[in-house]
């Protein structure tokens, strides 16, 4: 039995945009690629276990190992939305400041 | 209505624009060069395992120290990272990739091969990738 290396990489690639939403398109040139790469790692593995190279236990480390950096990829994806809201609320404090400021009478935003 | 049209103006104003949840660290330059140095390091380390790998060079025992001088590395940048509010990503980032040097490091012990060392450096590369473009997203904000 051999991964399929594509259905992997697009389940973990929905999964995440499905946490992201909107933001997706912006952080998705650096997502993928390397989601891509960690579904390949877990097919070497696979592989490594099924010619008898490594064992269960091995196979388990090395996912382990694989799961973290996936948590990596997934903290760096949260970095760049939070970057990403920030903007748009920065964006939106600014376009908002000058009626706000009239309103209040002095320079609050 | 002008009145509540204006505090009501106001409270969505103070809520966008003091929102701690969209809050992130500034750039930090001390860990943005601390992470691509650990990366070097932590690649010389892979290349010299993959060269040495199944030769007594190679063995555990003659490289147990170098796992050590990994996790003081990780640890003075958590430390780094840990005084700017905010910065809880990165920490977390930090912790995961001294997790895999711990695995890595367990792995080592029971013998490792040069194919199992070609899928440990894709995943310390990408971690390390993934910590060095956080840290590039905070500088592009603050220009």
């Amino acid at each position: 039995m051999s991964i399929d290396v594509t259905s992997i990489t697009n389940k973990m690639i929905t999964g995440v945009r499905d946490s992201v939403g909107e933001r997706w398109s912006v952080i998705r040139a650096i997502a993928e690629p390397e989601l891509r790469k960690l579904a390949q790692t877990l097919e070497d593995v696979q592989q490594l276990y099924a010619s008898g190279e490594i064992d269960a236990t091995r196979a388990f480390q090395l996912v382990e190992m694989q799961r973290n950096t996936a948590m990596s990829v997934l903290r760096t994806v949260e970095g760049l939305g939070v970057l990403t809201a920030r903007e748009a609320v920065d964006a939106a404090a600014h376009a908002a400041g000058a009626v706000v400021n009239r309103l209040v009478g002095f320079k609050l935003i | 209505m002008r009145k509540r049209l204006k505090a009501t103006l106001l409270a969505a104003v103070a809520s966008i624009a003091g929102c701690s949840t969209y809050f992130i660290a500034t750039y930090n330059p001390a860990v943005d060069s601390g992470a691509t140095e650990l990366q070097q390091k932590v690649d010389v380390f892979l290349n010299d395992l993959e060269r040495t790998a199944g030769t007594p060079a190679g063995a555990y025992e003659r490289n147990a120290g170098t796992y050590d001088e990994l996790r003081g590395d990780i640890q003075t940048l958590r430390e780094l990272a840990s005084q700017q509010r905010g910065n809880d990503l990165t920490v977390h980032s930090l912790d995961l990739i001294e997790n895999n040097v711990d695995k890595l490091q367990a792995i080592h012990a029971d013998g490792i091969s040069p194919k199992e060392i070609d899928i440990v450096r894709t995943l310390f590369d990408t971690q390390f990738r993934m910590l060095v473009q956080l840290e590039n997203a905070k500088k592009r904000k603050e220009s």
